[in-house]
């Protein structure tokens, strides 16, 4: 396997480790700032980007924004030419922060709204008054000249609101509404135990509905952050969103290198920190990040090994095959799910091989 | 089968309703097809050279041209090829 052929695009900066929300879903379940890297050691790590030859960083949390230094930090990506994408929640961001943060050339930034209903935003983010900034920060952006996205996660409780919430984001300005079905891990496990995220089936039906009936009447893009295999041709065509993980590292808000978030609930996806090692060095070397490019996609097991559409995919989030079995190379929970329950379209299966 | 077309071994075809795509187990790829490349595909079965295809594109399609189809059949035939899906 020839290294070179893996180019890393993107670092995931996890740049802060607190938040001012407490998000009954959140996978990453940020609890403290206090061994967040100082100004010169977030300059540290976008240093270490450059040398990689990635181009790009995605920034997010905890919740960026609580970060007193963020702009200067931000500023320093700029400097280095860095394409900067953010996730937040908003709820920091006002007209004179939304302004500096076009000045400053970001790229794209996601916005987080559940509900259109203050109540169940503020309830399912643990904050009073929380939706109430927050669509103060998404108007800001807009008007700042951003092309938005809102990023909704979806279960149970607010799945019969989403004709609603896309109204409500197409009323926003919004360019994009993104639905993320809730990922079991970190604070999310409690939601499980309560049986209040969607099962792949309601998740199958509500792509179809959204393809057939929703999309067609609502501006911004509706998407359904679910596996290609359950995607029509024609959606996946004009949306290849995937994780990239072939193309991408996390940098924790401690300086931790990980796979992704997911290094701040498992430890043994951590391959070392930005204060002892080098990102280059982990990205070329690590054993983590070589068995990964060895063995995905062709080592997938269960129902991704049989996938058709498994080189785009990737398995999906393979933080979360890890999280569930333990198992880098395991299937991805809801498409084995789907197969068990013969809900897998058999279009997208390979019997040979 | 000289000037006929053939496709490369085990490649796959699938049809869903007005979709199609077809799939190479060997490097995992994929092509999108839309009607006109399914119909060209399934003439890409080593019986059938260009000229047949060309002919056929152009009775069963509003094709402007027999030059116009030549030009687009090449150009698809060498994303098939590119792809790995028919034989050089």
């Amino acid at each position: 396997m020839e290294k070179n052929n893996f180019k890393l695009n993107t670092v995931y900066f996890y740049i802060c480790g607190g938040c001012n929300l407490t998000c009954r879903h959140c996978w990453i379940k940020p609890e403290s700032a206090v061994n967040d890297l100082d100004l010169e050691g977030v300059k540290e790590v976008v240093d270490q980007i450059k040398e990689t030859g990635a181009n790009s960083v995605k920034i997010s949390g905890g919740e960026p924004f609580l970060r007193k230094d963020i702009f200067q930090a931000l500023e320093y990506m700029r400097q280095k030419e860095l394409k900067i994408i953010i996730e937040t929640n908003g709820t920091l961001i006002k007209d004179a922060e939304a302004n500096q943060l076009k000045k400053l050339g970001v790229s794209f930034i996601s916005v987080s709204i559940d509900s259109p209903d203050a109540l169940f935003h503020d309830e399912f983010r643990g904050l009073n008054g929380a939706w109430d900034s927050t669509v103060r920060g998404a108007k800001a952006l807009i008007k700042a000249g951003f092309s938005l996205q809102i990023i909704a996660s979806i279960y149970r409780k607010n799945v019969a609101d989403i004709e609603r919430l896309a109204l409500f984001a197409e009323g926003l300005g919004a360019s994009s509404l993104k639905l993320n079905p809730i990922t079991c891990t970190g604070r999310a496990e409690e939601l499980i135990k309560n049986e209040e995220f969607l099962g792949i089936k309601e998740l199958i039906n509500l792509e179809n509905y959204i393809q057939s009936d929703l999309q067609p009447r609502i501006k911004p893009r509706i998407l359904l952050d679910i596996p290609f295999a359950f995607k029509k041709i024609s959606v996946i065509r004009n949306n290849r969103c995937a994780c990239g993980l072939l193309g991408m590292i996390g940098v924790l808000s401690d300086g931790t290198i990980s796979l992704c978030g997911i290094g701040t609930t498992i430890d043994e996806l951590n391959m070392g920190n930005i204060k002892s090692n080098k990102l280059k060095d982990v990205w070329e070397n690590n054993p983590i990040v070589n068995f990964i490019r060895e063995n995905i996609p062709s080592k997938l097991e269960g129902v991704c090994g049989r996938c058709i559409f498994k080189k785009l995919c990737l398995g999906k989030c393979r933080a979360a095959a890890y999280h569930d079995s333990r198992s880098l190379t395991a299937p991805f929970f809801m498409c084995q799910e789907a197969y068990e329950d013969g809900l897998f379209p058999q279009t997208r299966l390979y019997q040979g091989g | 089968m000289k000037n006929k077309i053939n496709p490369s071994s085990d490649i796959v075809l699938r049809e869903e309703g007005e979709e199609a795509f077809l799939f190479n187990p060997a490097s995992n790829n994929i092509k999108v097809l839309n009607n006109t490349g399914a119909f060209i595909w399934k003439l890409c079965d080593g019986k059938h050279s260009r000229d047949d295809i060309v002919n056929a594109l152009t009775e069963e399609f509003n094709v402007p041209s027999q030059e116009e189809a030549e030009k687009d059949l090449a150009k698809f035939l060498e994303t098939l090829q590119n792809g790995g899906f028919i034989n050089a």
